[in-house]
């Protein structure tokens, strides 16, 4: 009798599409952990476990290779891979080959990198190529050009705008900071400006290095460092800026080039090669580039030429710079 | 189930469809807002921590990075785990205190491959992300996002929302079952007057009992409904009952079936042709009701209902039907079927429509048998028919008129009658003619002498009718014409044979008066000396033969005096010279004597005469003589034609001024084909002349004649062998 009344059956119709709907809504969670517990999990791998399943897994099932090209880092990771990426890409139009971009940092040795084959390619500078030459097979391609179109470039001693140096001269007992120890124009080109000037290293009340052309500037601007050696588009950057001033500047030296891997194949670094000769970032290829003017290469690359770096070979080995032995460094974080 | 309740379960249902719909789609959409905003924040976040651990990356300062990333965790409780992939494709660092989990090692090879919020890590629900460190470039880092406090953030959300569509749903139930209560009062208020219109069809007009004018509109309706129904339905039985009235009151036959051709309704016209009630005859098939055959070959005759479903027209049935009424009764039936369609024009039923035309047909084929007949008679008979037009103009011309005229009949239609008919009569006779057939209602009849188109001379007779339309209008005349020349000439021959008659009957009744004197005067002689001598008035004649000789004599002399006054009698009656002398007469008296006249006569042949007069005759005013002379003739001829020991009655009656006698003997009778004969002059029974009777055989034609002259008749009944009666009849004068 009950049952029958409508009225108790709508009732009964309504709580049951409640209680069904409710638990659709709400959904069976299940009991889970909070935020801010720990993950319990119990089967896991060590790094180097880990990366030899990735080995494994990622074993190329063809023949495609993709080229490793390193650059030094600069600017910054992103600014860097900003304007190296679109060259990259250039460099797979023209060649139809793979390019994969890599960093190296202050404490990484492209030299032994390019060396060992762990990169095909190299944005590399004089004393680097110098260095890899005379411990591997590594081959120099190309010499970048300036914007005057030169392959050949300086290095600039600087000191602060309000410093009272004036000259070369005036930085015994000072603080020098260099770029790269293995930047030709940070380091090697500013030894040579000294020794020219008679002066050596020992002269200073200390050296660091600091890595990068950067810092070296923003070592001097923040008085970490009385003057520093840079190199050239950067120092007159600043100079013009302001924020630093000229102490002197070297005779013109080869520019950082592209070096290769000695034992790719030869078809591959002659292709490579040639687009690199045939890269006009002031023309045709200009638009998918990002600031290339403010690269060492800006206006492309020319060739090189073993001979070319005679002299400076001559320089690394006459300030033991072949062995690569410091004294006193102090690594300076801008 | 109640309107009410309908509404209310209706509106329920909407209202906890669209609450779980809301709440469905409200979680849904708060689920997926906070989900976006959260990965937009994880999204920025990351960007900016992959940022700053790039270059260390790159620097390969391994250390620098799990602190970082360790600091990250630490910071930041919603990153349940970040790992870095470097440039080279390998893991560089990760934030997980017990080594890298099994799970996640195919995330750095598979780039598609990441954690989902459905999948957990350990007993954690982890939505994963990852971000390269440098656009374009290899390195990567992974941030693992606990979604726990998003679940429960959401879940809380859910309930909250859930409780508050839950209150707004049985809010709105609520709503709904009271507004559906007061909706749906007038709506059952006119659900039931609906119900009831429906079943009765008799429902006064409602009141809405609200201000929804969509309620109010349709109860308005509904009230104009009811009205219009009235209307119509008043409307609707006027027509029926005139339909009825009409259908009842037809002439005619009318029976309506189905498309099946059962009878749905039957007038009475019908009723009384079939000899079916429509009770009876109700639902039947038509070819139980309506049988009909050929009236010529007696056939059945198909079925019309049949044919007009068939093909949706009006179809006649074959002439010479013949319908069977229940009873057996045959009439021959005129009709037609015709289909009953609806508004869309599908055939709904068949209308038949007969009526008895055995009476017509009678008529018609009299008519046409007449028509036939008299064509026959036109084209035989020797009467000229001829029809004229008012203008008299030839309009029909029969053979006997081409053989009378002596034209064709090809001739003479379209010809006007003058010249048809006078073709050589001079200006007057033509006119004459014309007159008389232009005025046939005063001219009836003219006899007209003319000379043909055979130039032969025609006398005819003329017998005109008016022709006249059904308004009365003169239209023309029908003239019938008789050639009459022959009778003329015929008649001219009779003229002269008449007064050749006429002369030898006046020779001959001059004759007779000079004979009877001539034979009267020697018969006296004869019968007075053959008397004397026969009564030997001057002595014995000698021999007895003498005797016998003047018998003899005598007898034939009164035989030839009988015979001559008959002969006169009968001359004088046929001359008309015979007049009759009218006096007052005693019929009775006259029977009797003339019973007693003949009474030895009868004596001598042993036959009993006997008189019957039953009722007392006036005394009248007639002819006594030849009434005398008629019983005597006729009770002489009876008691001649009696054998031995026969009888004779006279009977005597009078009625009015009528007398009436009748004399019945039981001689020898007369044959019936003598019967007419007997009464000629001259004629005897018997004409051998070898077996001569008494008499001259004059007696009964005289009877006759004197009879009608004296304007009576008579009439003779006998039977051979039995015997004869004898009535003759006398026209009278009262006195």
């Amino acid at each position: 009798m009950i049952l029958k009344n409508t009225y108790v059956h709508v009732t009964a119709g309504i709580m049951a599409v409640v209680f069904i709907g409710y638990f659709i809504v709400m959904g069976f969670t299940p009991e889970r952990a909070a935020v801010g517990d720990d993950i319990k999990i119990t089967d896991t791998l060590d790094i180097d476990q880990v990366n030899r399943i990735i080995s494994e897994k990622t074993q190329p099932e063809n023949s495609d290779k993709i080229y490793d090209f390193a650059f030094e880092l600069r600017g910054g990771p992103l600014e860097d891979a900003r304007q190296y990426l679109p060259f990259l890409d250039y460099l797979k139009r023209a060649t139809g080959y793979d390019f994969r971009l890599h960093f190296f940092g202050k404490n990484q040795s492209i030299i032994d990198a390019l060396g060992r084959g762990d990169i095909d390619f190299a944005a590399i500078g004089a004393v680097a190529l110098i260095k890899a030459q005379e411990k591997y097979n590594v081959i120099n391609l190309v010499r970048g050009k300036n914007k005057k179109n030169k392959t050949r470039y300086r290095a600039y001693i600087v000191a602060r705008k309000n410093s009272p140096l004036k000259k070369l001269s005036g930085l015994k007992g000072k603080r020098f900071a260099f770029g790269s120890k293995t930047s030709t124009q940070g380091h090697l080109i500013p030894r040579i400006m000294l020794r020219k000037a008679g002066l050596s290293i020992d002269d200073f009340s200390s050296y660091i290095y600091t890595g990068s052309h950067i810092n070296c500037a923003t070592a001097v601007i923040k008085g970490i460092a009385d003057a520093c050696g840079m190199q050239d588009t950067l120092a007159l950057t600043l100079i013009n800026n302001g924020d630093l001033k000229k102490l002197d500047f070297s005779d013109t030296y080869p520019s950082s080039g592209i070096a290769a891997n000695g034992d790719l194949d030869q078809p591959v670094i002659r292709k490579v090669m040639d687009a690199l000769l045939d890269f006009k970032p002031l023309g045709r290829d200009r638009k998918p580039l990002h600031n290339w003017d403010k690269t060492e290469m800006p206006n492309g690359f020319g060739v090189a030429v073993s001979s070319d770096y005679r002299e400076l070979h001559s320089w690394l080995d006459d300030l033991g710079l072949l062995n690569d032995k410091d004294h006193k460094t102090r690594r300076v974080v801008p | 189930m109640k309107l009410q309740t309908r509404i209310a379960l209706l509106v329920t249902f909407l209202t906890v469809s669209l609450g779980l719909i809301t709440l469905f789609e409200a979680s849904y959409l708060f689920s997926k807002h906070i989900r976006s905003t959260q990965n937009n924040w994880v999204t920025s976040i990351s960007k900016v921590i992959a940022e700053s651990i790039a270059e260390t990356t790159i620097n390969k300062d391994k250390l620098a990075v799990e602190q970082q990333l360790r600091k990250i965790s630490s910071f930041e409780k919603s990153f349940s785990y970040i790992y870095v992939r470097d440039f080279d494709g390998k893991l560089f660092a990760h934030s997980f205190a017990n080594g890298f989990p099994v799970k996640l090692v195919p995330h750095l090879y598979d780039e598609k491959s990441h954690l989902t919020n459905n999948h957990a890590i350990g007993n954690m629900p982890i939505d994963e992300i990852s971000v390269p460190l440098i656009k374009g470039m290899e390195g990567k880092i992974y941030f693992g996002i606990n979604q726990s406090e998003f679940h429960s953030f959401v879940s809380s959300a859910r309930r909250d929302l859930f409780f508050t569509v839950l209150l707004i749903t049985l809010i709105g139930i609520s709503i709904a079952v009271l507004v559906g209560r007061k909706i749906s009062q007038p709506l059952r208020t006119l659900s039931d007057k609906m119900k009831r219109f429906s079943v009765k069809g008799n429902v006064r007009p409602i009141s809405a009992n609200t201000n929804e004018p969509s309620i109010t509109n349709l109860v308005s309706a509904f009230n104009e409904m009811v009205t219009a129904r009235k209307q119509v339905k008043t409307a609707l039985f006027e027509s029926e009952e005139k339909l009825r009235t009409t259908f009842e009151s037809i002439g005619d036959a009318v029976i309506a079936t189905d498309t099946d051709g059962h009878i749905t309704r039957m007038n009475p016209v019908a009723e009384q042709l079939t000899d079916w009630t429509l009770s009876d005859a109700i639902h039947k098939h038509l070819d139980e009701i309506f049988i009909i055959i050929n009236a010529k070959t007696r056939e059945p005759a198909i079925n019309p209902v049949n044919t007009v479903i068939e093909h949706g027209k009006i179809v006649g049935l074959a002439n010479h039907t013949i319908l069977i009424s229940k009873t057996g009764q045959e009439y021959q039936i005129a009709d037609s079927a015709a289909p009953i369609t609806d508004d869309g024009g599908e055939i709904t039923g068949v209308v038949l429509v007969f009526r008895d035309v055995t009476e017509d047909y009678q008529i018609r084929e009299a008519l046409i048998s007449s028509e036939r007949q008299l064509s026959l008679h036109m084209e035989n008979t020797p009467i000229g028919v001829i029809n004229w037009d008012k203008n008299l103009t030839c309009t029909g011309w029969n053979p006997a008129a081409e053989q009378i005229f002596g034209i064709s009949r090809t001739g003479a239609i379209g010809t006007q009658a003058d010249h048809l008919i006078t073709p050589k009569g001079t200006k007057l006779e033509k006119q004459g003619l014309v007159r008389r057939l232009k005025n046939p209602a005063q001219n009836r009849q003219f006899t007209m002498e003319t000379v043909n188109h055979h130039d032969s001379p025609v006398v005819c007779e003329w017998f005109n009718t008016p022709i006249t339309d059904e308004d009365g209008q003169f239209t023309g005349t029908a003239s019938l014409v008789q050639n009459i020349s022959y009778r003329i000439e015929i008649e001219n021959e009779l003229r002269n044979a008449l007064v050749d008659a006429e002369q030898a009957n006046q020779a001959k009744s001059e004759f007779l008066a000079t004979m009877s004197h001539e034979f009267r005067t020697p018969l006296n002689a004869i019968l007075g000396f053959s008397d004397m001598l026969k009564q030997q008035y001057f002595g014995p004649l000698g021999a007895e033969n003498y005797k016998d000789y003047a018998n003899d004599i005598h007898n034939s002399g009164k035989h030839m005096l009988e015979l001559v006054n008959d002969v006169l009698d009968i001359s004088a009656i046929e001359a008309g010279t015979r007049e009759l002398e009218k006096s007052e007469m005693d019929a009775a008296h006259i029977v009797h004597d003339c019973v007693h006249n003949l009474i030895q006569f009868a004596k001598n042949k042993n036959i009993t005469i006997t008189t019957d007069i039953p009722k007392p005759i006036p005394v009248m005013q007639a002819d006594k003589r030849s009434i005398v002379q008629v019983l005597l003739n006729l009770l002489s001829n009876a008691i001649k034609f009696t054998e031995q020991g026969g009888h004779v009655t006279v009977t005597a009656t009078s009625q009015g001024n009528t007398l009436k006698f009748t004399v019945t003997d039981t001689g020898i009778g007369i044959p019936v084909d003598r019967i007419d004969a007997v009464t000629e002059p001259f004629i005897q029974l018997d004409a051998n002349p070898h077996i001569a009777q008494e008499g001259t055989g004059l007696g009964l034609s005289i009877v006759k004649s004197l009879t009608e002259t004296h304007g009576g008749k008579i009439i003779i009944k006998s039977k051979p062998g039995e015997g004869t009666a004898v009535t003759v009849t006398f026209v009278c004068d009262p006195v």
